[in-house]
């Protein structure tokens, strides 16, 4: 014990390693017997036949094969009721929908849980995937309503791996070739030339004899390398352990852009008194680093005049970039005043932007069996989730964007930021359970109590050049705000009969500081039964059908997770720091009172589930097949709020009903199962309905597009962000004729009550496909596929952009391009509420292609060595015209970071 | 042994858990700890607290939200359905609707950047602008504000915190400020909209009871009460710090509301008009003895403008900063070059004047055009903003002609009462409505156009005015030549009966010679937006 804990404190990674080979060569006999599968359930496992909920546990072999640089990587494409959309941007987190949330304007975030330890939101940017052994994801009310308010958007629990008896060692490393896939179609320079002399001949003057492709310019081909290895066995050859480091670095399409991530990860799991107490204590500590890019140079490389060129020997600000000059001459300074659009490459080589982030999450967990009765069990979990993020931004003087007005003189100033951000999570739970079998009946009970602690404080110094160009105006003030805290006491029952018949019951009891004292608890809950048929007579021993299971729960979950209203149940006041008013020859500090809501309380979903567990021909063929249905009543929800109601406009409130309901089929086909050849497919769909049934005041405007035009609504009856939109109007050559819109209500004028309700951005339907073939001894194929069938993109990029308005900048003056979908409408103004951008957003998407060669048998059968080569987001089929159809803000394209198409060559080697 | 130590180990485990939990429940309760955000208890803690809210109530008229100058809008975020920040400042929104509606002015801002505003100089607007729709939340965001100041300072939680007695009579000027700027507003919304939601400080937050709507008479008379109950505790005329309201600033609201009594209500009240405005004359405010255009700039607050300005809305380069008030005033009326003239580096070229107006004040010193242009004032196409008569009223400049205190954000404040507006109303109610002394009326005028450097005018031609259409338009001009742009026009066309029909502008009803409108453009829609919210809201006719 003291040599233990000794050794930790002072063992490197090697040394710890060279501790394991050496304790291996004493154990090298021990085999590993084939267990039954058992299943992450919330504070337990169980054994996945046992089974009441559903849920979709994924363990390697059913993880995305090829280059997967992130954790929700793995799982993409792979579980029904799932839906992942991953950023392009390195280093970014994920959107994960389970069923489609359950919620209209709270977190539709499902909770993550890693080792034990709740997650704040979903952060697994910084989790290596090579630690990741499986995945566990609980889908209906039965299952999460374990986890209470949390659970309520379902749970994605992970376990790490862990070390084992046997030594192992492996080594992963793969290299990416990372290109832009698909660019954005706007005028080219030629193109430009005749467009401007034809629309805006009073502004040829701006044209220059150039053709660039501004998107060429700011983005780059990229490589990204990972590499990782680990060592898992038995320290002393009692206590399993497993050590992984990783390094990623990936820089990203964009010229400046880049993303390192180091991270290194313990397990140590030692048990005492004959295995009577046992701990399992993990640990990720994660170091990232990088480069952001300023993204809004994407959309200014849209913009960007195309007849000009990168550089420009008689630059204004002295940077060597070219600008828009735009006859904004400033006589005082000798120089241009900036104006128009930026140049995009100047934009992102003139700003330095660097992010250190540092995570450290861990967790102990000990499991106490009691001497006196081993049935009875004390399990208790401690640990924490810190991040530690601070950033440095820093401006070129001699830019466009260092130079500027303080007090009404230009000059060269240049700027510099630092911003910094610290999270603490704290997690403690304690459970007692008890499990024991009578004959033909066995029971587990279980109860305990959870405490939770969210603590976030930040700082953004904003530019500190002006603290002493202007300090009234310019000073340090940090921010911190309310911690959030959950607390809770929650218990299970299960119970079984002749291990056919299985029932569940768990109830919690959750306690959520955003709520008053009136309102804080909530009570959640659910049962679940379920009845393996195939267990019965009857079929017992069927070996065509080999396996069938009949499950069906209902249960409810909580919400309390409304984003930044963390004490919106109080009034509150705000003194201003910047906004004065002045009274004589006193400024005062202006002082609101803040709106607040202190009937706000918990938002809860009735959850239905029935299932069917089967496998045909001795399990070669099996599946589930889920229908559920949500209810969800009291959403918390960000909505307008009547004049003279409130101390403001708009603000939280429970209102109205939400249904979300579908249906989830998983298909698992070992189609062929030979020895030289083996082929296997995984497929699953999901047809998932939500729509609003009830609101307080209907037709709420979402989906602001700027200046008051609204393009998405939350109304009764309809999915919520459908998009609200006019009817365009097309002449006899389709083309749209610019604000006609259809007088849907026939009362001889066009208002908002003539907008309509047109499509949505949910899909109805996705899909994922993989398939798994091995060919001899030597050679692995896979392919995933996925689908999202009838989820529709606002186009804001043309929306924005493809109008005259645009092109020529009336407010500044300066020319600038347009998707070429100019040429399509010919629009004189923007016109952002028509239906014309409602595009279809359906998709089907190879993901992935991956050829592996194996070297078996090395080092005395100990060793296999893996040689891979493949291709990650190989192809997209859409109808969408702009880079992909899988968009973040509800189905609004921006401009957003290209997801790259990336060329992998890489090895596994394990020992 | 082994069995006891065990068991003594978990009893202490037991004993810390249990302990533990009731130490942690306690945790749920939400601890504020920050320099900007405050709970009650700590923010009436500070005896400054009361006047930095009253400070906010008055600001209202010139911030949109708590971070200068844009960012943590009052309104909400516009992808939650707020309004955008900078359309909803109280004084861009009041001014847009009472000037782009009418022959003093005409903006050029196209409607990808400002949907919907062509409709104000059309006279084309629904109720889906979105303007109005800014303009109504704000003017609403502004009343609920005061009706919670008047709750949070009652004599009960006053002496309940413990608030001295010096503090305690200075909040009973405060409130008094309080309930004439919520008059100031009422006033506001029932000019614009008519009937309207209406409540007091007895409304209570989260009672889920829909505010009711009451008709403009209602309200009117509420305002007038409300305006006879807080005179006594009000302070003299020109006794209060500047920026804040005293019993001449009450008074001068009373006139208006008077004389525009019968818009309001249906009856003509202009004696009781005259006896109000004469109280504002008697008060110790006067004609300022500066250049006219002194009135108008950066420094306006100590150039001897503050002698005349019964009622300023303050703005500051530095630290009242907004994207509306004077800073709107001023960079949307010039170019860049021009701008660089008034003491600002832009210039947002969006508003310039009708050929009518120009047509009717003549050559009036007072109407001061940008020096050497030769823009046609006719106006073909209301987006070009090279055609019409470019004017200059406000300036970031001072008057000494230095620069105001940023090259953006305008120093000027705006003065919404002043004396030369009392005397053009005294004025209306001798010329137009038989009361008072046109011999008096007379003098005023003159001493205007004297300061103004125009020439002064003779009892005949006060006399020459025969037809009540004749002494309407009189007055409409003597205004216009006065007040052009200060944001009462559409106000003194509906009173003077010349906004409807009767006397038309270029793109008045969307055509380029102008033609009448619908009598019921007088009022503006309730928004759609709001009409969803409130059930007791109906529509105003003609929307």
């Amino acid at each position: 014990m003291k040599n233990f804990t000794t050794v930790l404190k002072i063992a490197p990674a090697f040394l710890l390693a060279s501790t394991m080979i050496h304790a291996q060569t004493k154990d090298s006999t021990t085999k590993e017997k084939k267990i039954e599968e058992v299943v992450l359930i919330g504070y337990g496992k169980q054994k996945k036949t046992d089974l009441t909920g559903s849920i979709t546990s994924l363990s390697t072999a059913d993880f995305n094969k090829g280059a997967v640089s992130t954790a929700e990587g793995l799982i993409n494409g792979r579980a029904a009721g799932v839906v992942i959309t991953q950023s392009g941007t390195p280093g970014s987190e994920p959107i994960i929908r389970v069923r489609g949330g359950s919620s209209l304007n709270a977190s539709n975030e499902p909770l993550l849980v890693v080792d034990g330890l709740p997650l704040d939101g979903v952060s697994l940017s910084t989790i290596n995937p090579n630690d990741i052994e499986s995945f566990s994801i609980l889908k209906d009310a039965a299952s999460t309503a374990i986890y209470g308010s949390r659970g309520s958007n379902g749970v994605l629990l992970i376990t790490t791996k862990k070390g084992g008896k046997r030594l192992r060692v492996s080594l992963n490393a793969f290299t990416t070739v990372n290109t832009l896939a698909k660019k954005i179609k706007v005028y080219n320079g030629d193109e430009f030339r005749t467009l401007i002399n034809q629309f805006v001949p009073d502004k040829v003057s701006q044209l220059g004899t150039a053709n660039t492709d501004w998107q060429d310019e700011i983005f780059k081909t990229s490589v990204t390398n990972d590499i990782n290895a680990s060592v898992s066995g038995s320290l002393f050859g009692k206590v399993p352990t497993r050590f992984s480091v990783d390094h990623l670095e990936n820089s990203g399409l964009l010229i400046t852009s880049g993303f390192q991530r180091t991270t290194g990860n313990i397990a140590i799991s030692p048990s005492f008194f004959d295995d009577h107490l046992k701990f399992n204590i993990t640990g990720t500590y994660s170091y990232t680093f990088k480069n952001n890019a300023d993204e809004g140079a994407i959309g200014n490389a849209l913009s960007m005049n195309p007849t000009q060129s990168v550089y420009d020997n008689n630059s204004i600000y002295g940077d060597g970039y070219y600008e828009n000059r735009g006859g904004n001459f400033n006589s005082t300074t000798g120089t241009y005043n900036p104006n128009g659009v930026s140049n995009p490459v100047a934009q992102l080589r003139n700003k330095h932007d660097i992010q250190n982030f540092k995570r450290f999450f861990g967790n102990v967990n000990m499991e106490y069996k009691f001497h006196f009765l081993p049935e009875l069990k004390l399990i208790a979990n401690a640990g924490l989730d810190s991040k530690e993020l601070d950033g440095h931004v820093t401006t070129n003087k001699n830019s466009r964007n260092g130079y500027y007005s303080v007090a009404n003189t230009f000059a060269y100033y240049g700027s510099e930021s630092f911003t910094g951000e610290s999270l603490l999570n704290k997690n403690a739970n304690v459970q007692l359970n008890y499990g024991k079998t009578f004959g033909k009946f066995n029971f587990d009970i279980m109860g305990g109590y959870e405490y939770q602690n969210y603590h976030k404080t930040s700082f953004d110094t904003k530019n500190i050049f002006l603290y002493t160009l202007d300090p009234t105006n310019n000073f340090y003030n940090p921010d911190s705000k309310p911690d959030v805290n959950l607390q809770a006491f929650f218990g299970r029952l299960n119970l079984g009969y002749n291990n056919k018949y299985l029932l569940t019951i768990n109830y919690r009891r959750d306690g959520s500081s955003r709520f008053s004292k009136e309102n804080r608890w909530g009570n959640f809950g659910g049962v679940a039964a379920a009845w393996k048929i195939s267990e019965e007579s009857f079929l017992k021993g069927n070996s065509t059908l080999s396996d069938l299971k009949l499950r069906a729960s209902v249960g409810k979950t909580g919400q309390q997770d409304i984003g930044d209203y963390r004490y919106d149940y109080f009034k509150t006041y705000n003194v201003s720091s910047t906004l004065f008013y002045q009274f004589g020859n006193t400024f005062y500090q202006i002082a609101k009172a803040n709106g607040y809501n202190e009937n706000l309380k918990w938002e809860e979903s009735l959850k239905y589930n029935l299932g069917l567990d089967f496998g045909f021909a001795n399990n070669r063929v099996t599946g589930t097949l889920d229908f559920y249905l949500a209810d969800t009543k009291d959403l918390l929800s960000v909505v307008p709020e009547g004049p003279l109601e409130n101390l403001r406009i708009i603000g939280p409130k429970n209102i109205g009903r939400l249904q979300s309901k579908g249906i989830e089929l998983g298909l698992d086909i070992k189609a062929v199962k030979k020895e030289n050849f083996t082929l296997n497919f995984n497929y699953n769909a999901t047809y998932n309905n939500i729509k609003i049934k009830e609101l307080e005041s209907d037709k709420i405007d979402k989906g602001g597009v700027g200046l008051g035009a609204f393009i998405q609504t939350f109304t009764t009856g309809y999915s919520p962000y459908a998009f609200n939109v006019y009817q365009q109007v097309y002449d006899n050559n389709g083309k749209p004729i610019e604000g006609a819109y259809v007088d849907r209500n026939n009362d001889g004028v066009i208002t908002s009550a003539d907008k309509y309700i047109y499509k949505k951005p949910q899909a109805d339907v996705t899909m994922g496909f993989m398939t798994n073939a091995t060919f001899g001894k030597h050679i692995d194929f896979s392919m995933a596929w996925r689908a999202s069938i009838g989820n529709y993109v606002y186009d804001q990029i043309s929306a924005d952009r493809a109008q005259l308005g645009n092109i020529y900048n009336t407010v500044d003056g300066t020319i600038n391009n347009a998707p070429v979908d100019f040429t399509n409408t010919n629009f004189r103004f923007t016109n952002k509420e028509s239906d014309y951008y409602v595009k279809n957003g359906s998709f089907v998407k190879l993901d992935n292609v991956t050829l592996g060669y194996t070297f078996n048998n090395l080092l005395k059968n100990n060793g296999s060595i893996r040689f891979y080569t493949g291709v990650n987001n190989v192809l997209i089929i859409t109808k969408y015209k702009n880079i992909d159809p899988e968009v973040f803000n509800e189905g609004r394209d921006g401009s957003i970071y290209p997801r790259a198409r990336m060329f992998t060559l890489g090895i596994n080697a394990n020992f | 042994m082994k069995l006891n130590i065990l068991k003594l180990r978990n009893l202490a485990i037991a004993g810390v858990f249990l302990l533990s939990i009731t130490s942690c429940i306690n945790d749920l309760d939400v601890k504020v700890n920050d320099d900007e955000l405050y709970t009650s208890e700590q923010f009436y803690a500070h005896p400054e607290s009361y006047k930095q809210f009253l400070a906010k109530i008055y600001a209202g008229l010139a911030v949109t939200g708590q971070t200068s100058p844009n960012g943590n809008s009052d309104l909400g975020l516009e992808v939650d359905g707020g309004p955008n920040e900078g359309f909803s400042q109280y004084i861009r929104g009041y001014w847009q609707l009472q000037e782009l509606t009418t022959d003093e002015a005409i903006i050029a801002w196209g409607e990808s950047d400002n949907p919907g505003i062509k409709d104000l100089n059309f006279n084309t607007w629904n109720a889906d602008n979105k303007f109005n729709e800014a303009f109504f939340a704000r003017i609403f965001f502004q009343i609920g504000l005061v009706n919670e100041f008047l709750r949070e300072t009652t004599d009960e939680k006053l002496s309940s915190r413990g608030v001295s007695a010096d503090l305690k009579a200075q909040i009973k000027t405060f409130r008094a400020e309080a309930r004439f700027l919520r008059a100031l507003s009422y006033y506001h919304a029932i000019d614009i909209y008519g009937k309207i939601p209406f409540s007091t400080e007895d409304y209570i937050i989260g009672s889920g009871v829909t505010p009711s709507v009451q008709s403009r008479e209602y309200v009117f008379n509420y305002i007038l009460g409300e305006l006879n109950e807080i005179d006594g505790d009000l302070v003299a005329a020109k006794t209060n710090e500047y920026g804040r309201a005293d019993k001449a600033a009450a008074w001068m609201l009373k006139a208006k509301l008077y004389q525009n009594a019968k818009v309001y209500t249906g009856t003509d009240r202009s004696t009781e008009a005259l006896t109000e405005i004469t109280k504002v004359i008697g008060s110790p405010y006067k004609i300022a003895t500066i250049p006219y255009a002194d009135l108008f700039k950066a420094d306006n607050n100590t150039n001897g403008a503050q002698d005349e300005v019964i009622f300023p809305i303050n703005f500051d380069g530095v630290r009242t900063k907004t994207y509306g008030g004077t800073t709107f005033l001023i960079l949307a009326s010039c170019t860049k070059p021009v701008g660089a003239t008034l003491g600002v580096n832009d210039g947002w070229a969006g508003f310039r004047t009708r050929q009518e107006f120009i047509q009717s004040t003549g050559t009036d010193a007072r109407v001061m055009k940008v020096a050497g242009s030769t823009d046609p004032a006719s106006i073909s196409d209301y987006a070009k903003f090279e055609e019409g008569t470019k004017l200059i009223k406000f300036s970031n400049k001072k008057a000494s002609g230095a620069s105001g205190s940023d090259g953006i954000f305008a120093d000027a404040d705006f003065a919404l009462f002043r004396m030369g507006d009392a005397y053009l109303m005294y004025a209306e109610l001798a010329i137009v409505n038989g009361k008072g002394s046109t011999g008096t009326a007379l003098g005023y005028i003159n001493t205007l156009r004297t300061r103004g450097g125009a020439t002064n005018i003779t009892m005949s031609d006060i006399n020459a005015l025969t037809t009540t259409d004749a002494k309407e338009m009189f007055i409409l001009n003597e205004r216009a030549k006065e007040l052009y742009w200060e944001g009462t026009r559409r106000q003194d066309l509906i009173r003077l009966n010349h906004y409807v029909s009767g006397y038309t502008w270029q793109w008045k009803g969307g055509i380029q010679n102008g033609n009448s409108i619908a009598p019921t453009r007088t009022l503006f829609p309730i928004p759609n937006k709001y009409l969803n919210i409130n059930s007791n809201l109906s529509q105003n006719p003609g929307y």
